[in-house]
C-alpha cells in the first residue's frame, strides 16, 4: 500500500507541475464560460444558460477527449522521456505504476470536474438563471458528458503511448479522437456497423439543441454510452499491460491480468447487446420518418377526400385511464363506459398504430377485437346496449408525442388513447411547399366532438401536468374533449386568468407574448368573416417542435388549451409575440386546425400565403402566372389577380368567401 | 550473500547479447569490462531483473532471480547506464520516493535520504529541481538513489562517466566503503581505472561469454611477456605505428616514448617491461 | 573556415518531419475522397460551400503537423545540443523555415482545392476567400511555431492547438448560431481564424484577413525570440 502511495503520490506530483496541461485546460474552460457568456447573453440582458450549456458541451466535450489523449500519451511516454525507466523497472512497485498512473489522471479529472462544475454553475449564478435549480442535473451532464470521456481518453491515450513509441502517434491521436467525436461518421464508409459510431461518439448523438422542456436529463443510455468507452479503454490497457509484461509476470499476476482484461471486455459485450446506443424514443427524425412513410401508404390506400372517416355508433360516457410510464414506453388500462346507438356489431375506435391492445374485457368476459394501422374494432356483444369495456394497451407515441424517461408529451388531440370513430390520425404531405412555406402538420386534430368524463391517474417518476384538474399526485379528473398529459422541467403559473405551464427559463415569457397574439386572431377572424377565438385558458409550452415529426407550427389550438413551442422561446427569444403573431402561423393554427379536417393541407397555405399578400404586403405576383400544384389554382390566381390591379376590396371578399368555401368542402363530408 | 550467475544466455530479435555466462560473485566490488556491445549492459539488465535470462539462472541465498524478481528488487540498488529523473521534480522527491518502492520504513526514510545525499555531496542542493542539476549532479543523484534502502546488491553501469576528478575520488572512497559492509557491488565500465582503484574482482565479457579474473593483477597478467618498451626518435614512431600495436606513448620533445603489445619482441630497440591492467585488458580482448 | 549556413536544404527539412509530413497529405487526399465519394463529388454535385467549408477548416489546422515536424528534432530529441550548436542562422532557422513550409503548404491546399472545383459546378474562388485561406494557413503555421517554441515540446503544442482551436470554432460557430435575430453586430470580433471556412457574419472579410496577418507576424516574431535563445531551447 505504501508503495502504491508513494508512486500515486509521484504521478499525481508530475500532472500537478505539468504547466501546460493545466493552462490547456483553463483555455478550455476560459473559452466555454467567456464565449458562452458573451454570445448566449440577449440583446434584453437575460441569458440562455441551457442553450450555451449545451451546445458549448457539444465541443468542449470534444476538447477535453483530445486534452486526456493527450495527456495519457504524456503520461505513457515521461519515464521514457526522463530517462527514468530503467530504473523504474528495477524498482518494486513496477507492475502498479499503471493503476497509480490511472488514479493520478482521475484526480486530475476530478480536478477538472469540480472546476467546470464551478465555472458552470457560478456563471449560472451569476446570469440569475432558472437552469440553477437544476443544478444537479447539469453537475450529473458534466459528469457524463465531460468526466466519464476524458478519464477513458486518458487511459487509451496512455494504451497508445505505450504500444507506439514514435511520434507518428500524434497523427493517429487525431484520428482516434475524431473516432470519439460526434464526426465519427467516416467509420462507416468502411462498413462499420452504425452502432458502433454511436457507441464510440462520446458526445452528444444528435445535434444539440438544449429543449428547456427536457432539461439537461442524461438519461441512461447516455450513462452506459460512456461507461462502454471506459470499458473499452479498461480493457485495452489490460490486453496492452499483457502484452508488454506477460513474460515478466508470475503465475498469479497473469491469471489476474488475463482476468482483468476478460472481464472488462465481457462487460463491455454484454453492455452492446442489452443496451441500444440511441433509442427510437430519443430520435426524432427516425420516428418522423417512419411516420411519414406509414401515413403515406395509408394514402394512397385511401386517397385523402375519400371519405375514409366514419361516426362512432356510439357515445363514450367516461374514460378512466391507470397509465404507467415506463421509459420510451407506457401500458395503461382504459375503462371506457359505452352506451349504443341502435344495433351495434363492432365499436370503432382510433388508437395509434404505436399502441397495441393486449386485452379488451367487458366485466369478466373477454371480447374479440381487431387492430389495422390505425383503427381498433371491439366485438361488442349485441345484447347489451351499455357496459364498461376494459383495454389493456401498451406502445408509444411514435412521432405524435413524447415519452421518454425525462419527458412526456400526450397532446389531448392526438390518439394515444383510444377516440371513439374511425378518423384520419394524420395526413403527409412532402412535396414542394406553396410558396416556400412550411409543411403542414403531419397530425390532425383528433378532439372529441363532445366533451367527455376522464378520470387519469399516471405512475410515473415524473411530474405530471394536465388539462385537467388534479385531484392527487399525478391523478386528474375532469370534463373535456381530450386529456393532455406534460411531464418535463416545468413549473406552473396562474397569470390573468391563464393557466401556463412552461419550463422555469420561459414562463415568464410567455404572459408577453399573449396580447399580440389575441389582437391578431381577433384581426384575421374579422377579416375572414369567421368568428373569432379566445386564447383558450390553458397554456402548456410543449416541445412541440420535436414531437411530431418536425413539421408544425409553433403553436396548436385545442378546446381548452393553447400549446406553445418551447423552441420559440429560445430561437426568438425577447421576438416570440411578434413571430407568433404573424398570419402564416395565425391561421392555419386558428383557423384550420382548430378542428378536424381530412383535408388536402395546402388549403391553409394558400390560405395564409393569399392572405398576407392581401393584408401584410408580402409579394407573390409573380406567382400568379406560374402553374400551381394543387387544385386551389384557379382561386388563387384569380384572388392575386385583383391584388394586382388594384382592386383590392374584391380581393378581400373573394378571399373571405374562399376561406367559407373551403373550410364548408374539405371537411371530409362530416359537417352536416 | 555470494550471487550464482549460471549459464545464462539471452538473445534479442537478430543478435545473441549473451552466449553463455557463468560467474560468482562474492562480496566486495566486482567489475565487468568488456568492449562496446559485448553484452555488459544486457548482463547488467538482467542483474537488476529488467530483463529475464532466456535460458540459465541466477541465485543467491536461494533467491531465483526469474522466480522472485520482486524480493530481488527490494534488496537491489541500480544505477543505469542512461540515468535521467523527471525534471519537474526536486532530489530529495525522487530519493523519498524511491525509497519508499524500496520499502524503506517511513521512520527512516528522511535518515537514509539525508545520509545518501550527504555521501554524494548534493544536500545542499536537495530541495532544487532536477532539472537545473549540471549533468555531474543528476549523475550523483543517480548513485544516491541506488544507494538507498540499503541495498545488499548495487549494480552500477558507468558510474564516473560525468564525474570530475574530485568527484570520481570521492565516488571509489564511498564505494570501497560500501564494499566492506558484506555487499556484492557490480561495477560495468570503460574505465579500467575504475577497476583498478577499487575492485577486488573482475570479468572481462567478450562476444558474449565472460571471463572471471580473481584480482586485476591476474587480468594484467595476460599480458605477460607481451609489453615492450620502445623509446627513440620522434620520426621512426610513424614507422612504428604501422607496424605494431601500440598501447601508449608520450612525447618527450624530440624523442618519443610507446608501449607496444607484441606477442614476440619487435626489435632490438625494445625491453620488456610489466604490463598495466589496461595492458592486461587489451590483450584479452584483442585475442 | 566553415560556411555560415542560411538555410538547410528543403528536402532534408521534409525529410525530417517523418510522419508529420505525410499526414496531412495523407489527410488531404482523405478530404479529397470524402467531398469526391461522399458529398456529391463522383457525380459533380459537389457545392463550393462544401468545398470551402471543408478545405477552410482542415486545411488550415493541418499545417500544424509540418512546422511542429520541423522543429521536432530540435526540441525532442537526444542530439538536440549538437543540432543548436550548429552554424546556423537563428532567423532563418526560424521565421524563414517557417514561411518556406508555408509557402511549399500553401501552393500544395492551392493545387487540392483547384482539384476538388473540377467536381464541383460551382466555379469560382473569390481572391478574398483565397486571400483568407493564406491569412488562416500562415496564423496557424505561426501559432505552432509560437506554442511549439514555447513550449518545446510535441505534446504540449497539439494540446495547445486543439484546444485553442476548437475554442476558436466554438466561438464562431455560436456567434454564426446566432447572428441574424440576437447578437447585435457589436459583438463580433473579427479575430476569425476559420474565417474561410465559416464567415462571420457581420465582420468585413478583409479586415480579418487583415488582423490574422497581424498577429500572425506577431506570433512569428515571439516565437522567433525563443528560438534566438538557444539556452532556453536546450533547458
Amino acid at each position: 500500500m505504501n508503495v502504491f502511495a508513494a508512486l500515486f503520490r509521484m504521478e499525481w506530483r508530475l500532472f500537478r507541475r505539468d504547466l501546460f496541461l493545466w493552462l490547456a485546460q483553463i483555455f478550455l474552460l476560459l473559452y466555454y464560460t467567456g464565449a458562452g457568456w458573451y454570445y448566449y447573453r440577449y440583446p434584453d440582458g437575460t441569458f440562455d444558460a441551457g442553450g450555451m450549456f449545451k451546445l458549448m458541451s457539444y465541443w468542449l466535450s470534444m476538447g477535453v477527449v483530445m486534452i486526456g489523449l493527450l495527456a495519457g500519451v504524456l503520461s505513457a511516454r515521461r519515464e521514457h522521456v526522463a530517462h527514468f525507466d530503467e530504473i523504474m523497472s528495477s524498482l518494486p512497485g513496477d507492475a502498479l505504476r499503471p493503476f497509480a498512473k490511472l488514479l493520478a489522471w482521475a484526480t486530475v479529472v476530478l480536478i477538472f470536474f469540480l472546476s467546470a462544475s464551478v465555472a458552470t454553475l457560478g456563471l449560472q449564478w451569476l446570469e440569475n438563471s432558472s437552469l440553477l435549480r437544476y443544478w444537479s442535473d447539469t453537475v450529473s451532464y458534466l459528469a457524463v458528458f465531460w468526466v466519464l470521456p476524458q478519464l477513458s481518453a486518458g487511459i487509451l491515450g496512455y494504451v497508445l503511448g505505450m504500444l507506439v513509441t514514435s511520434n507518428w502517434i500524434y497523427p493517429l491521436i487525431l484520428l482516434v479522437w475524431l473516432t470519439l467525436t460526434p464526426y465519427n461518421g467516416w467509420l462507416e464508409w468502411f462498413r462499420l456497423p452504425h452502432a458502433l459510431t454511436l457507441w464510440l461518439n462520446q458526445g452528444e448523438i444528435v445535434y444539440p439543441v438544449y429543449i428547456s422542456y427536457e432539461g439537461l436529463a442524461v438519461n441512461a443510455v447516455d450513462f452506459w454510452r460512456h461507461i462502454f468507452l471506459l470499458l473499452l479503454s479498461l480493457s485495452l490497457l489490460a490486453v496492452s499491460l499483457l502484452i508488454r509484461r506477460l513474460r515478466d509476470r508470475t503465475w498469479k499476476e497473469r491469471i489476474g491480468l488475463i482476468t482483468y482484461a476478460v472481464l472488462f471486455f465481457v462487460g463491455m459485450l454484454a453492455l452492446v447487446v442489452k443496451v441500444n446506443p440511441y433509442p427510437e424514443g430519443e430520435n426524432v427524425a427516425l420516428l418522423g420518418g417512419v411516420d411519414m412513410r406509414y401515413y403515406e401508404t395509408m394514402q394512397q390506400r385511401s386517397p385523402l377526400g375519400s371519405s375514409y372517416a366514419r361516426l362512432p355508433s356510439f357515445s363514450v360516457q367516461q374514460v378512466v385511464l391507470d397509465v404507467e410510464h415506463q421509459g420510451y414506453r407506457m401500458t395503461y388500462t382504459a375503462e371506457l363506459g359505452i352506451q349504443t346507438r341502435g344495433d351495434v356489431d363492432w365499436l370503432e375506435f382510433t388508437l395509434y398504430h404505436g399502441y397495441t391492445v393486449q386485452e379488451a374485457k367487458i366485466g369478466e368476459q373477454s371480447l374479440p377485437w381487431e387492430q389495422e394501422g390505425d383503427l381498433l374494432r371491439i366485438k361488442w356483444p349485441g345484447e347489451k346496449k351499455e357496459g364498461s369495456i376494459v383495454l389493456r394497451v401498451e406502445g408509444s407515441p411514435g412521432s405524435g408525442g413524447v415519452l421518454k424517461p425525462q419527458a412526456i408529451y400526450l397532446p389531448s388531440g392526438f390518439p394515444w388513447y383510444p377516440v371513439p370513430g374511425k378518423w384520419r390520425v394524420a395526413e403527409s404531405i412532402y412535396t414542394q411547399p406553396a410558396f416556400g412555406y412550411q409543411i403542414p402538420s403531419l397530425f390532425l386534430n383528433l378532439e372529441l366532438e363532445e366533451p367527455t368524463y376522464f378520470n387519469i391517474s399516471v405512475s410515473s417518476p415524473l411530474k405530471i401536468y394536465s388539462n385537467l384538474s388534479e385531484t392527487g399526485a399525478n391523478a386528474f379528473r375532469g370534463t373535456a374533449s381530450g386529456p393532455t398529459l406534460l411531464a418535463g422541467k416545468l413549473v406552473e403559473a396562474r397569470v390573468n386568468g391563464f393557466r401556463i405551464v412552461a419550463p422555469p427559463d420561459q414562463i415568464n415569457r410567455v404572459p408577453a407574448v399573449l396580447a399580440p397574439l389575441q389582437e391578431s386572431i381577433k384581426r384575421a377572424g374579422g377579416r375572414l368573416g369567421t368568428s373569432t377565438y379566445p386564447i383558450p385558458s390553458n397554456i402548456f409550452v410543449t416541445p412541440l417542435y420535436s414531437a411530431q415529426g418536425g413539421l408544425n407550427f409553433p403553436f396548436r389550438v385545442y378546446h381548452d388549451e393553447l400549446h406553445l413551442d418551447e423552441g420559440i422561446f429560445r430561437i426568438y427569444y425577447g421576438r416570440e409575440g411578434d413571430y407568433l403573431a404573424q398570419s402564416r402561423d395565425i391561421l392555419p393554427a386558428f383557423y384550420w386546425y382548430n378542428r378536424y379536417r381530412e383535408s388536402d393541407g395546402y388549403a391553409p397555405f394558400f390560405l395564409a400565403a393569399v392572405y398576407e399578400q392581401i393584408y401584410d404586403k408580402t409579394s407573390l405576383s409573380s406567382y400568379v402566372d406560374q402553374p400551381m400544384p394543387t387544385t386551389y389554382q384557379k382561386a388563387v390566381q384569380e384572388i392575386l389577380l385583383l391584388e394586382r390591379e388594384g382592386k383590392r376590396d374584391e380581393a378581400k371578399e373573394k378571399l373571405s368567401a374562399w376561406y367559407k368555401s373551403l373550410t364548408k368542402a374539405a371537411t371530409g363530408g362530416l359537417e352536416q | 550473500m555470494i550471487i550464482q550467475i549460471e549459464r545464462v544466455k539471452k538473445a534479442f530479435k537478430k543478435k545473441t547479447a549473451l552466449e553463455d555466462v557463468t560467474l560468482t560473485l562474492k562480496p566486495g566490488i566486482f567489475g565487468l569490462l568488456g568492449p562496446n556491445g559485448a553484452g555488459k549492459t544486457t548482463l547488467m539488465r538482467i542483474l537488476a531483473t529488467i530483463f529475464r535470462p532466456d535460458r540459465g539462472s541466477i541465485t543467491a541465498d536461494g533467491i531465483d532471480w526469474t522466480r522472485d524478481a520482486h524480493r530481488v528488487r527490494t534488496m537491489l540498488g541500480y544505477l543505469p547506464q542512461d540515468f535521467g529523473v523527471f525534471r519537474n521534480v526536486t532530489a530529495r522527491e525522487v530519493l523519498v520516493y524511491i525509497g519508499t518502492l524500496k520499502g524503506v520504513a517511513r521512520d527512516q526514510l528522511k535518515h537514509q535520504v539525508n545520509a545518501v545525499l550527504d555521501a554524494v555531496n548534493l544536500t545542499t542542493h536537495a530541495d532544487k529541481k532536477v532539472g537545473t542539476f549540471s549533468g555531474g549532479m543528476r549523475r550523483r543523484l543517480g548513485i544516491a538513489q541506488a544507494l538507498l534502502g540499503d541495498p545488499k546488491l548495487i549494480v552500477i553501469d558507468e558510474p564516473t562517466a560525468g564525474l570530475d576528478p574530485e568527484e570520481r575520488v570521492r565516488f571509489r572512497l564511498l564505494l570501497r566503503r560500501l564494499a566492506q559492509e558484506e555487499r556484492v557491488v557490480i561495477l560495468s565500465t570503460h574505465i579500467v581505472g575504475d577497476v583498478e582503484a577499487v575492485c577486488d574482482q573482475l570479468a572481462v565479457i567478450k562476444k558474449g561469454k565472460a571471463h572471471l579474473f580473481a584480482s586485476p593483477e591476474e587480468l594484467a597478467k595476460v599480458a605477460d611477456g607481451q609489453i615492450w618498451r620502445w623509446v627513440g626518435d620522434i620520426r621512426d614512431y610513424a614507422l612504428l605505428e604501422e607496424k605494431y600495436r601500440i598501447v601508449s606513448s608520450v612525447s618527450r620533445g624530440s624523442t618519443m616514448e610507446a608501449r607496444i603489445l607484441s606477442d614476440t619482441q619487435p626489435s632490438e630497440a625494445v625491453e620488456p617491461v610489466a604490463p598495466t591492467l589496461e595492458e592486461g585488458y587489451l590483450a584479452w580482448v584483442g585475442e | 573556415m566553415g560556411r555560415r549556413m542560411t538555410f538547410p536544404p528543403l528536402w532534408l527539412d521534409l525529410r525530417t518531419m517523418g510522419w508529420n509530413f505525410s499526414f496531412p497529405l495523407v489527410a488531404h487526399l482523405g478530404i479529397v475522397l470524402y467531398l469526391y465519394l461522399g458529398q456529391g463529388g463522383r457525380v459533380g454535385m459537389l457545392t463550393e460551400k462544401t468545398i470551402l467549408g471543408t478545405i477552410g477548416l482542415w486545411s488550415p489546422l493541418l499545417i500544424t503537423f509540418w512546422i511542429v515536424g520541423l522543429y521536432q528534432d530540435w526540441f525532442e530529441s537526444d542530439g538536440k545540443e549538437a543540432l543548436l550548436a550548429l552554424p546556423y542562422k537563428s532567423w532563418a532557422f526560424g521565421i524563414g523555415r517557417v514561411l518556406r513550409t508555408t509557402a511549399l503548404y500553401g501552393f500544395f491546399v492551392w493545387g487540392i482545392t483547384r482539384l476538388l472545383f473540377l467536381f464541383s459546378s460551382d466555379r469560382g474562388v473569390s481572391q478574398m476567400w483565397w486571400t483568407i485561406l493564406a491569412a488562416s494557413i500562415l496564423f496557424f503555421a505561426a501559432l505552432a511555431f509560437f506554442t511549439v517554441a514555447l513550449t518545446r515540446r510535441l505534446v504540449f503544442t497539439y494540446m495547445l492547438v486543439a484546444v485553442f482551436s476548437l475554442g476558436e470554432w466554438v466561438r464562431v460557430y455560436s456567434t454564426s448560431l446566432r447572428v441574424g435575430y440576437s447578437v447585435p453586430s457589436d459583438r463580433t470580433v473579427a479575430f476569425n481564424p476559420f474565417q474561410a471556412a465559416s464567415p462571420l457574419p457581420g465582420a468585413n472579410p478583409l479586415r480579418v484577413a487583415l488582423i490574422l496577418f497581424i498577429v500572425s507576424l506577431l506570433l512569428l516574431f515571439l516565437g522567433q525570440l525563443f528560438v534566438n535563445r538557444r539556452e532556453y531551447l536546450l533547458k
